[in-house]
């Protein structure tokens, strides 16, 4: 394999959270590769581990109760698991930022947003007080909120024009990953159109790698160049848009498929995965999936192998063991 | 913001009329005298007669009370029967040692409570957590003037390193404020505590984190200001009620202040000296509890907003 110019190289994730009444398992052996300004899309139900995921890449999985332990874990060429926390909190921000879901409770109150913004810019870049409210100015601008209204308050602002103020945070030190959490979930359709398109801009202009955690498959459709897709703390399927979008292989990725409107056939009924994801403190045996996948067989039971459909496409489902195995989701 | 501070301090007029009426009448219905104190044992009525009439004690409660309020609206607090000067006088004496002593208590009082606050908010449900709100509880419930004699005792009669009682300098200040606020930091810790708790699991702070902001600052910076709110509230009671004179602190420590000042006018039945004190008092509690209002609006700005609504 040809050296790939990574920003992000995870392997063998593992998350768990001890508490006295019992230990849950969070994200279970995790695998991600991101190439150099490329944007993956992670998906999966709520409860999969996608934020989990994210904060163990910048370190703030809450310890105790959290352990994260992992095999390598690479951000940009640096190597985050042995890090001091003085090189983590260097790299916050600065390598890696993340958007965080809830923009009515990420800011902080009690100080400007231009303080907020400013902030970020004055820990890593190498300049004065004047300089980073200037730079602060410029990032309200650039996501579309006039520069006077640095001195207000997050109070004063709506929550599209809040979620905006985050999004500059995270931008404003042209970090190499972006980790965005749902970013528009909280957010009406317009404003999410209009995040979306901006988030799509400002990646362009600064060849950032993204990360969209979302549920939502049609962001990712619309944004992302790769798809992986989480269930109960660990990828089930990745590869291109293409790949997942169109080949579907994984039963989980054709149950979340099936469950989205049909924009040609509005009488059809949607239909629903069946049951509910596993308690992560007592997951199934094998395949976390199969108590509710339609395909299962004794062998799910066993632990299960991860599989290459193609150079780009990979997939965590023993029934492929079968040649003749196939889901019912056409290929397109 | 300005029609607020005008607004509460017109209030403080009928408050204060309230004050001296109640302190002015339980005054007079407290058995014994100034007339009888400052009288010889065998003074004749005459005399007697007399003495009301240079002490403008003549006439009835009423009529006493409705001259006292007519001098107190033109600003004079009267002359003291016993001392014979004027209340305001007397007073401005004995208000800086008090003013000296409450600053000083704080002081104190926010030395201990902040740092121990936030750590147990941080350590919450660990041994240090524990340790500090038992700490806390001990301060909250040990009594002022017993911790001050224990300080007596260990530093003057001991080891003689520091003076018991008066107020010469900075030494003669060290133990009353240690007595003072350690009684104050109790409270103070047990609001710091559960303020930090409310703030620290906040999901701003971890957008402070994750822009790289080092732990300490996240602490100080971000998480404190937002827990300042009810930590300024009582620290504000605090220092509003230490203004009015520490009696118990005051006494063991022979500390010239106002608290010895108004319980010896309450002694000597010295009307128009204890009334002036205790409205002096009111004054500087309620200016301390203003203070603290308006701060609120530079803590928070969303308050600051409701303000000028």
């Amino acid at each position: 394999m040809s050296e790939k110019d990574l920003v992000l190289d995870l392997k063998n994730l593992n998350v768990k959270f001890v508490t006295e009444d019992a230990t849950v398992y969070a994200i279970n052996g995790l695998n991600m590769e991101l190439e150099r300004g490329k944007a993956i899309g992670l998906v999966g139900e709520t409860g999969a581990g996608k934020t989990t995921t994210a904060l163990s890449l910048l370190r703030l999985v809450q310890s105790p109760p959290g352990v994260v332990e992992c095999d390598k874990m690479e951000i940009n060429g640096k190597d985050v698991l042995t890090m001091g926390i003085k090189d983590l909190e260097s790299m916050r921000g600065k390598d890696i930022s993340m958007i965080f879901q809830d923009p009515m409770t990420a800011l902080n109150p009690v100080f400007t947003v231009g303080e907020q913004i400013a902030e970020s810019v004055f820990l890593h870049e190498n300049c004065t007080k004047e300089e980073a409210n200037q730079r602060a100015i410029e990032m309200l601008e650039l996501v579309g909120i006039p520069g006077e209204r640095a001195g207000e308050y997050p109070h004063q602002f709506s929550g599209g024009m809040k979620q905006r103020v985050v999004i500059a945070i995270a931008l404003a030190c042209h970090p190499q990953l972006l980790i965005a959490d749902e970013p528009t979930t909280a957010l009406d359709v317009t404003i999410q159109a209009q995040v979306l398109d901006m988030m799509k801009n400002l990646r362009e202009q600064y060849q950032t790698s993204l990360i969209m955690i979302t549920h939502d498959l049609g962001i990712v459709a619309e944004i992302c160049d790769e798809v992986a897709v989480m269930y109960a703390g660990t990828v089930v399927e990745k590869g291109t848009l293409e790949d997942v979008f169109n080949h579907t292989k994984h039963p989980y990725t054709e149950g979340l498929f099936n469950s989205l409107p049909n924009i040609n056939d509005r009488k059809a009924k949607l239909t629903p995965i069946k049951g509910l994801m596993p308690d992560p403190s007592n997951l199934p045996e094998g395949c976390a999936f199969h108590p509710r996948c339609p395909y299962a067989t004794e062998a799910c039971k066993q632990p299960q192998h991860l599989r290459q459909i193609s150079d780009t496409h990979y997939v965590v489902c023993d029934r492929y063991n079968e040649p003749d195995f196939h889901i019912e989701r056409e290929e397109k | 913001m300005i029609r607020y501070i005008v607004k509460r301090i017109l209030l403080l007029i009928p408050v204060i009329l309230a004050v001296s009426f109640v302190v002015y009448f339980l005054m007079d219905l407290a058995p014994g005298d100034v007339v009888s104190m400052l009288a010889p044992q065998d003074a004749t009525p005459e005399q007697i007669e007399q003495l009301k009439e240079e002490l403008n004690l003549n006439g009835t409660l009423i009529e006493r009370y409705g001259r006292y309020i007519l001098d107190l609206l033109h600003g004079d607090l009267g002359d003291s029967y016993m001392q014979k000067r004027p209340v305001m006088e007397l007073f401005a004496e004995r208000f800086p040692a008090t003013f000296k002593l409450a600053l000083a208590s704080q002081v104190v009082a926010l030395l201990i409570a902040l740092p121990l606050g936030i750590t147990a908010a941080r350590r919450r449900g660990t041994l240090i957590d524990g340790a500090s709100m038992i700490t806390a509880m001990i301060g909250v419930s040990m009594p002022s003037f017993w911790l001050a004699l224990l300080l007596i005792i260990l530093f003057s009669s001991k080891l003689g390193i520091l003076p018991s009682g008066g107020d010469n300098g900075f030494a003669s200040l060290i133990m009353p404020a240690i007595a003072l606020g350690t009684s104050q930091a109790g409270s103070l810790t047990r609001i710091t505590r559960s303020g930090m708790l409310d703030v620290l699991s906040s999901d701003y702070l971890r957008t402070a984190r994750a822009k790289g902001v080092p732990e300490k600052t996240v602490i100080r910076k971000h998480a404190l200001k937002n827990a300042l709110i009810p930590i300024i509230t009582i620290f504000g009671s605090n220092l509003g009620n230490a203004l009015g004179g520490a009696v118990a602190i005051e006494t063991v420590f022979s500390w010239p202040g106002v608290g010895r000042l108004t319980t010896t006018a309450v002694n000597q039945r010295d009307t128009i000296l204890a009334t002036g004190c205790i409205i002096m008092f009111t004054l500087f509690l309620n200016v301390t509890l203003l203070i603290v209002d308006i701060a609120y609006a530079f803590v928070d700005p969303r308050i600051k907003a409701q303000y000028s609504k």
